[in-house]
């Protein structure tokens, strides 16, 4: 054995680089297992190849499928909700299903929803009722119960179920419905807007349909195999076009190359050849799944305090963590009242009395006879009868920790620093450069000789909490050691949201330990920021006024037109904000199209409302390049709970006035409210600065909803809408801790569904993909989009570029917790 | 073709304006980077140097060899002590965190190791005798996912002595025990190697499992940390 070694203490930064070569990222190649994907089918649903089946996708999954048989395309979105609900929407192409009008394609839009009623086990097979195209036309109209088991290990599924509406055609019985109440008994094909559910329909009509199929994964991985009996006789088809039914069977392939991608191939009814393509994603299963942003430079621990800074408290402190056995009986101590005063950490931490014929040496051998004799005790005190504090012996890692943060919580690290002022503009400059790296911004910062507060500009991490632990690694690498309590308050927009306060001491007992982001947490404190006077906060109004600008491509969509399904613009969108105020601030956007075909969109418009969005095709033709934005701006805080906006010009693209809203969420409650008041005039076609002759005032009340389950959020807004027309907003949305949100939304107001037009009412989806879902690394970038299947003018909303309740959605309680596992990364 | 030559104006367009912004994010410009680097392939690295104790010895503060997978080795100094977990990172922000003789968490490497909860008894973490080794016990391995979502790896992990060898470290020879772990859980085994000294049970190399998706570590003890 070899002695001679030296023993080393910590290096600099500077010195880590020393070899001068880089640790390659080790990843290996073992995935992990991925939850099972059933396969789709023609309608998008989780299915048989035309029918529906008993199984769901995994929580989550988002998907797109197109497939074509017989002059049909349909072009689904699905989204499994929740985990027992999979819903989707659906917009067709079909051929020959008009029988009025010159052109006889039908554009379809229609809605499915899905709900499971049993999981799959050992004994039962997964269970699930179904309504298809039930808020639409009604061409593909059908209600279904089926049920799907898995045999042989999952390579055999079998499917059997039940069907109304298009899946009655044949082999068919009698309704059981229809056999006890009436009502049931009629079922009339649906015709007119769409839009509007018909529960009169759900289940009726005099006969049910039976169907079933089995679907066999085959030992080539991916390649599975499908053959179902389908009871859709695809009537209005064989009626209005040339489809053949000459048999209800259907069998194809299908094949799964990679993961979210499916394809496949059938023989349709006896006469047709289908395809399929299925692309599909979740929040849960990244494309990015590694994270490769450097780590964080490690908590800078204080050099610990005098041993004899714990002395009026502990004693001695001593260590006992060997792992020796016992060499004193509890009995031959002499001790006998040992007490465990409650405590928050749960650390077991016995104070024990010592007899009175001891003397004042430790004894320590009695710590662990103490351990022996009352199970897992981390830590004892031990106390003369006299009085005196003999001594505190840690007896596991938890004890010394408790120790250890006791301590330094008693320890008074001097403060004459603050004194100095220069002394207090180095640990601040310092912080600033440490900030820099992780991309955060110091907006302003109250120093103390014991606490300090800092306002941070989070301008790279999408978790708020990741920001704030790199916040506090900063400031315990530049703050001095009198400095205990860390205050950090996130600023969006000039608006300070929360305020986390965390013990600097708790961190340096937490970081790199198990579980430390939920120590973390259950240390921090997180409640509303206070409105801040900038004026006495150092840096803040130093950083104004300022400017920030952006240049970027812009790819705005137009859907669902029967002249054209698909249109789009390539553009280009300039834009520049001058802050002069925390808060203030004076913001243009600029919009010009590069290449595209929006402005084609024809302008015919049959509105009967006053035309407040059905204008769209003019502002899109006329206006290029546009000036879409041009506002004066000003949010504050008006208590620590309430915020408030004002906002006047060039609103949007569509509309210029004068915004005003109030928004009362504290951070500590899952819900809050908000209403808002605008003047609003419409702007000319050509968006510069003209205005056409329309005016109104608009508003809504809000109701803002986390509802902690599922990350299901909801908000309801009632008011007056553009058109004059009095309703409801009601959207619900499903947020993740990585950022994505899909949802939908519906309004009903008192315009009557005949006079709002196509659609019967504004309804649409949204969805949000987070940049670092398939980036490997941290962006607060993303895709979002909102999919209207109609623009009309009932139920419109103007556009204001920041509302109120998106800026602190994020930073209450709730909104930190659920990223709060990023704190220490 | 006139709308292709727009088209591809355009991009160009949007490619270099994507640049231009006041902000401290540039998305398209990170993007354009991997894009790039998907199509070039990274860049290689220069030939990890393999230093002799001379050179080591150079280096004043305590010192790890770390390689990953029988790659080439770096070398590593401690950053910070947290009480007793030392962060040993390279110059690109990239390392691992030990207590003990175990390695607790890595970092920067994609899917790392958050960290381990180790048994109080567990003498990688805590080293003691090794004639007072326990026979087993169970080990927390803690990892957070992409999607935010947190999981853990428990196993019972079993010590066994294999044999007394003498190994070398940088060109100084020890005599160390073999000590092979083997850990399970009902779905996964996996074995980790220590070289003990048998009176301290101080760990002077190690080969170990990190996480389903990290290659197996190797430490070397250049130079202990002495606190």
């Amino acid at each position: 054995m070899v002695r001679g070694i030296m023993r080393g203490r910590i290096g600099q930064l500077a010195v880590a680089a020393v070899t001068g070569v880089a640790l390659a990222c080790p990843v290996a190649a073992e995935e992990p297992v991925p939850a099972p994907q059933p396969n789709r089918n023609l309608f998008g649903m989780t299915g048989l190849i035309d029918l529906p089946s008993g199984e769901m996708q995994p929580d989550a999954e988002f998907g797109f499928t197109s497939s074509y048989f017989g002059g049909y395309l349909r072009n689904t979105i699905s989204a499994q909700a929740l985990p027992w609900l999979e819903v989707a929407f659906r917009y067709s192409v079909l051929e020959d299903m008009l029988a009025t009008t010159a052109d006889t394609t039908l554009y379809d839009r229609s809605f499915d929803v899905k709900l499971r009623l049993i999981q799959e086990s050992p004994h039962w097979p997964s269970l699930v009722i179904g309504l298809q195209d039930f808020l639409g036309t009604g061409v593909y109209s059908g209600e279904y119960v089926a049920g799907t088991k898995s045999l042989f290990d999952g390579d055999l599924k079998v499917t059997a179920g039940i069907g109304w509406g298009r899946y009655a055609g044949a082999n068919s019985i009698n309704n059981p419905f229809c056999r006890n109440l009436n009502r049931f008994c009629d079922r009339t094909p649906s015709v007119g807007t769409g839009g509007s559910v018909d529960f009169g329909q759900f289940f009726s009509g005099e006969e049910v349909g039976l169907f079933g199929g089995l679907e066999w994964q085959s030992p080539i991985n991916g390649l599975s195999f499908k053959a179902e009996y389908s009871g859709d006789t695809y009537t209005r088809e064989r009626q209005l076009g040339d489809f053949q039914r000459k048999t209800g069977f259907n069998v194809g392939v299908e094949y799964k190359p990679v993961s979210g991608v499916e394809v496949g191939a059938y023989y349709m009814y006896g006469s047709e050849i289908g395809v399929r393509v299925s692309l599909s994603a979740n929040p849960f299963r990244p494309l990015a799944d590694i994270d490769g942003e450097p780590a964080p430079v490690p908590l800078a621990t204080r050099r610990s305090p005098s041993p004899t800074a714990g002395a009026p408290k502990f004693g001695k402190i001593l260590k006992l963590m060997d792992r020796k056995p016992v060499t004193t009986a509890f009995e031959d101590t002499g001790i006998t009242d040992v007490t465990f005063p409650p405590r928050e950490d749960g650390v077991r931490w016995a104070e024990a009395a010592m007899p009175a014929s001891a003397d004042y040496v430790c004894p320590d051998q009695a710590a662990k006879a103490i351990d022996a004799e009352y199970g897992v005790v981390d830590a004892v005190t031990f106390r003369h009868p006299d009085g005196t504090l003999v001594c505190t012996v840690a007896l596991r890692p938890e004890g010394a920790s408790a120790i250890r943060h006791a301590t330094r919580i008693t320890a008074n690290y001097p403060t004459d620093w603050y004194e100095d002022e220069a002394q207090r503009t180095a640990a601040v400059e310092k912080l600033v450069a440490a900030l820099e790296v992780d991309r955060l911004g110091l907006f302003g910062i109250e120093l103390g000789p014991t606490r300090v507060t800092v306002y941070i500009e989070n301008g790279k991490f999408r978790a708020l909490p990741r920001a704030i632990g790199r916040t506090a690694r900063a400031l315990s690498a530049t703050m001095p050691a009198s400095v205990e309590l860390f205050e950090v308050v996130p600023v969006e927009n000039s608006l300070p949201v929360v305020s986390v306060v965390l013990e600097r001491t708790a961190l340096e007992d937490q970081a790199e330990r198990p579980d430390a982001a939920r120590a973390a947490w259950l240390m921090a404190k997180v409640s509303d920021a206070a409105p801040p006077d900038w004026g006495d906060t150092d840096l803040a109004m130093g950083n104004f006024p300022r400017m920030s600008w952006s240049v970027s491509p812009s790819l705005p969509l137009n859907l669902f037109d029967p002249d054209q399904p698909v249109r789009f613009d390539l553009a280009v969108v300039a834009e520049g904000t001058v802050e002069i105020v925390p808060g203030l601030s004076l913001s243009a956007a600029m919009q010009k199209q590069v290449v595209g075909n929006l402005d084609k969109i024809d302008p015919v418009n049959d509105s009967v409302l006053p035309r407040v969005r059905s204008d769209v095709a003019r502002y899109l033709a006329e206006g290029d390049p546009a000036l879409s934005r041009l506002t004066a701006d000003y949010v504050t805080k008006l208590s620590p709970d309430t915020y408030g906006r004002l906002s006047a010009g060039l609103l949007e693209r569509m509309y210029g006035g004068v915004s005003a809203e109030v928004l009362w969420k504290p951070a500590d409650q899952s819900w809050g409210l908000g209403g808002e008041i605008n003047w609003v005039q419409q702007r000319d076609f050509d968006q510069l600065f003209d205005f056409r002759d329309y005016d109104v005032v608009t508003g809504h009340a809000s109701l803002y909803w986390d509802t902690g389950w599922y990350g299901l959020s909801a908000q309801l807004d009632a008011g007056r809408y553009l058109a004059g027309d009095w309703g409801a907003t009601l959207g619900m949305k499903r947020r993740f801790a990585n950022g994505w949100e899909f949802g939908g939304f519906f309004t009903l107001t008192d315009v009557p569904f005949s006079e709002f037009g196509e659609g019967s009412f504004d309804k649409g989806l949204f969805l949000t993909i987070p940049f670092n879902w398939f980036l490997p690394y941290e962006s607060k970038s993303e895709f979002s989009t909102v999919l209207r299947p109609l623009t009309r003018d009932g139920g419109q909303r103007v556009v204001v570029e920041n509302r109120l309740y998106p800026m602190v959605e994020d930073m209450d309680r709730a909104g930190l917790r659920d990223t709060w596992q990023g704190f220490w990364e | 073709m006139r709308r292709l030559v727009r088209i591809a104006l355009f991009l160009g367009l949007a490619a270099g304006l994507a640049a231009c912004t006041s902000g401290r994010e540039n998305t398209f410009a990170r993007l354009g980077g991997l894009a790039k680097l998907s199509l070039t392939g990274p860049e290689e690295a220069p030939p990890a140097p393999e230093l002799t104790r001379a050179q080591l010895d150079q280096i004043p503060f305590a010192t790890i060899a770390l390689s990953f997978d029988g790659g080439p080795r770096s070398y590593l100094v401690p950053l910070a002590d947290n009480g007793g977990y030392l962060t040993y990172l390279d110059s690109n922000a990239r390392g691992l965190v030990m207590l003990g003789g175990a390695v607790t968490a890595t970092k920067g490497l994609g899917n790392d190791l958050r960290a381990i909860r180790h048994h109080p008894d567990d003498p990688v973490a805590y080293p003691g005798p090794l004639a007072d080794w326990p026979d087993w016990l169970y080990r927390d391995y803690q990892y957070t996912q992409r999607d935010g979502e947190e999981f853990s790896i428990t196993m019972a992990c079993v010590f066994e002595r294999l044999a007394r060898e003498t190994i070398e470290i940088a060109e100084i020879e020890f005599d160390v025990v073999r000590v092979g772990e083997t850990c399970t859980n009902a779905v996964r085994q996996v074995t980790n190697t220590y070289w003990v000294e048998e009176d301290t049970g101080f760990v002077w190399k190690s080969e170990q499992w990190l996480g389903p998706r990290l290659f197996q570590a190797t430490v070397e003890i250049i130079r202990p940390y002495s606190g």
